[in-house]
């Protein structure tokens, strides 16, 4: 017979893409996913609550105690001016006796602040350093570098803020935190509050240096280091394993989510399959299409309700998640991820559509395809692997792989930059792994979509393969 | 007339199973042509390969005078046995979706469904979802999607299944009426009296051969021997010895006694003899035509019917 009829392909696709969309599982699964990514996105508070109590985590005291955030200012400009730092502690003293949420003045000290400082930090309610409701913070001024660790280490300041002398020149304040907690956001009270402080310092007297007019513009860009015992014993782990680990899992969840979106689109096609074989309506279908446009209709249409799930996800998901700073993906990562699962897709929609059409009914064909499932899946299992050593060897392979590199390449996606050789040989392997299951896919499925009763043996389904 | 369908020495094996071996036949424009035989004989094998959803190992089919070609598929209706249809939606959408790929526009695939939704009175279940139908019903709007665009073609494996004797008529009436507007049918089927009925020529397959092809007149008036219909009060015991006896086409059993569908090769004088000389009490004696039914059972239990036996022009 000759070539596909690519108008019967849209309909077939249409088709399937309708029915699945306007399925309740469907439905109900595309209003999950965004409810799943708001937990993805809190995920570093329920951690923080989990491992003993917020305020602890965070290094600040809790909720009603007031809590002490050092100052070191080493610029030699005076950009610490004492009577700012005395009226802010003063005004959050008369706060918690007045029950108030807002610093004094802060409206009058607005209107006097030059334009260019009215920036959406400035403005924002979260800029009321200190003044969010829970968190007191006490602005303390320690004399250098030194006395701040010490602080800090002995717990008497929740952190300490270094404005080296080269702050004028690179923006670069060191952020001295306890050893336990000290995530960024976590302490973005404190640092809101010193923020302010520097800038109601800098903007106070006259303005004409043009040089710090500009650096006013980016108040503070902390370089975070853990203060750490120099007494402690060698080789003891003191670096903030839970921040850094929920730092690297976030984007891991992440690129799960789009490999996930394989399995949801490739079940789908199982499924989909299964039901008409129960039905049998697969011959009926047969009498206007050939074998390979019902299954590359089937797969278009299946794959475009997983795009569609996708896309929630990103619009739904992806965009709050940038917003709170809790996933820093660049949009190039982003289109690299998608790359990588609309390849992974095609790897296994052909493979998974010959599985339904082998089975008996779909209970059978979810078995058949969980060795698909599982391979395809089989980086996520070795994720510690991945997160200890993203460009280490077991995870590079598996990323070059092309069983498992769609989901192994999107995890090193997410975790950290991947080299460009490797990433164009991993979508080759998967572009040429997809042409294969498509070859030996669409075989079997023409063969053996309208089998009945006991399952073929395997070297049955190999004849098929080479077409005998 | 012009053969709107040759099926030239096809051959297909399942492992080792040789499930349809060496078949020949044509379907002359305009005609239904009924392709008879028990069950596993190879005639939904042989119907799958004239639609080209099985390859033939060996043999080849020509439809429209040609080998199938993809824009063939869109003329042809075909009513497979193994059928059934989108239980969870509407019987409209279902239409509209099988005269979508058939081709048609979703427009003109509701226009045409709607018609003949009407013509076979089904219009009340156009909104329905297909899960809420009867059986026949359902069977009745597999049938209508065949009709879907008015191909030229129709083939329809076991169309009577499934339908009571009501709906069964219209079905027949509906063939009858599609002939007379010069649609070719080929029909698969087991009810011999329906075959009989509306089958311009038949193709009986046995054991994946076809072992007679022909006009049912011709096939039944070719058929040979004399055949009797004999009532009894106790079961016969045909014995070897009774060489005016060719075979037993039929039997029954009734609270009256027993009766049985005969091929004699003697005369009915000497069958009467011999029935009476074994003390039977002889209720009933007489000549009949044989049916297709008949020719059926005869043909089928006769191993050594081995070649085509064609009556008249075998195409």
């Amino acid at each position: 017979m000759t070539r596909a009829n690519p108008k019967r392909i849209v309909t077939v696709a249409r088709r399937e893409f309708v029915a699945t969309v306007s399925r309740p599982g469907y439905i109900a699964t595309l209003l999950l996913l965004p409810l799943l990514m708001a937990l993805i996105a809190v995920l570093p508070a329920v951690a923080i609550a989990l491992a003993g109590g917020t305020s602890e985590i965070m290094g600040l005291q809790p909720p009603g105690e007031t809590s002490v955030i050092g100052v070191v200012d080493e610029t030699g400009r005076d950009i610490v001016n004492d009577s700012f730092l005395a009226w802010h502690n003063e005004d959050q003293e008369l706060a918690v006796a007045e029950g108030r949420e807002r610093p004094l003045e802060e409206e009058a000290l607005g209107d006097k602040l030059p334009e260019f400082l009215k920036d959406k930090q400035l403005t924002d309610r979260s800029d009321y350093g200190g003044f969010d409701g829970a968190w007191r913070i006490e602005l303390r001024r320690y004399p250098t570098e030194d006395a701040g660790r010490t602080a800090v280490l002995e717990g008497e300041a929740s952190a300490v803020y270094v404005f080296t002398e080269r702050w004028v020149e690179n923006a670069d304040v060191l952020a001295l935190l306890p050893e336990r907690g000290a995530m960024s956001v976590a302490l973005f009270p404190g640092k809101l509050a010193v923020a302010r402080l520097v800038r109601k310092s800098m903007a106070a007297p006259s303005i004409a240096d043009p040089t710090t007019l500009a650096r006013l513009l980016s108040v503070m860009e902390t370089t975070e280091e853990t203060v750490r015992d120099p007494n402690a014993e060698p080789g003891e782990e003191s670096e903030n394993g839970l921040d850094q680990g929920i730092a690297m899992v976030l984007p891991v969840l992440f690129a799960s989510f789009f490999s996930l979106s394989i399995f949801v689109a490739s079940g789908y096609l199982l499924d989909g399959i299964g039901e008409e074989k129960e039905n049998r309506v697969l011959e009926v279908l047969l009498a206007s299409l050939t074998p390979e446009e019902l299954l590359l209709g089937k797969i278009l249409g299946l794959g475009a309700a997983g795009l569609l799930q996708t896309s929630v996800l990103l619009v739904l998901g992806l965009v709050p998640m940038l917003a709170m700073g809790a996933l820093s993906l660049g949009v190039g990562t982003i289109a690299a991820m998608a790359i990588c699962a609309t390849l992974g897709y095609m790897e296994y929609a052909a493979v998974m559509a010959a599985s339904g059409a082998v089975a008996g009914n779909r209970q059978e064909g979810r078995q058949i395809s969980a060795v698909f499932t599982l391979t395809a899946s089989s980086p996520m299992f070795v994720l510690p692997v991945f997160m200890a050593a993203a460009d280490g060897g077991v995870a590079t392979f598996l990323s070059l792989f092309p069983p498992t590199a769609p989901m192994a390449m999107t995890m090193r996606l997410g975790l950290g930059d991947v080299p460009m050789w490797q990433f164009g040989l991993s979508v080759f392997g998967m572009g040429l792994c997809a042409w294969l299951s498509w070859r030996v896919g669409s075989r079997i499925f023409r063969v053996a979509i309208l089998l009945t009763g006991a399952r073929p043996p395997l070297h049955r389904i190999w004849e098929w393969v080479r077409g005998r | 007339m012009t053969l709107l369908l040759e099926v030239q020495g096809v051959a297909k094996s399942f492992r080792e199973t040789r499930a349809v071996d060496g078949v020949t036949f044509g379907v002359q424009q305009g005609e239904i042509f009924g392709l008879l035989g028990p069950n596993g004989a190879g005639k939904s094998t042989l119907i799958r390969m004239m639609l080209d959803i099985y390859r033939p190992d060996e043999g080849s089919v020509l439809v429209f005078g040609h080998p199938m070609k993809r824009e063939d598929l869109d003329r042809i209706g075909y009513l497979p046995e193994e059928r059934g249809l989108y239980r969870k939606r509407r019987v409209i959408q279902v239409l509209r979706y099988l005269g979508q790929l058939k081709g048609l526009d979703a427009m003109a695939s509701i226009a045409s469904a709607d018609r003949w939704l009407n013509r076979l009175g089904m219009e009340e279940y156009r909104d329905k979802k297909v899960e809420t139908l009867s059986k026949g019903n359902q069977q009745k709007i597999q049938l209508i999607g065949t009709l879907l665009g008015d191909p030229p073609l129709l083939v329809w494996d076991e169309p009577f299944s499934g339908l009571d004797p009501v709906n069964a008529n219209q079905v027949r009436d509906l063939l009858l009426e599609l002939r007379a507007s010069g649609t070719t049918i080929v029909l698969s089927t087991h009810l011999m009296g329906q075959a009989e009925a509306i089958c311009d020529r038949v193709g009986l397959v046995s054991g994946g051969r076809l072992i007679l092809c022909g006009s049912v007149p011709d096939v039944i008036s070719s058929f040979g021997g004399n055949h009797v219909l004999v009532g009894t009060d106790a079961p016969l015991v045909v014995g070897t010895e009774w060489p005016e006896l060719s075979q037993v086409l039929a039997q029954e059993s009734s609270a009256k006694g027993f009766r049985y569908s005969l091929r004699v090769d003697g005369s009915l004088q000497g069958l009467a003899k011999r029935i009476l000389g074994l003390g039977y009490h002889l209720e009933e004696l007489r000549r009949h035509q044989p049916t297709l039914e008949d020719v059926f059972l005869t043909a089928v239990s006769e191993p050594s019917v081995s070649a085509v036996e064609s009556f008249g022009d075998a195409s």
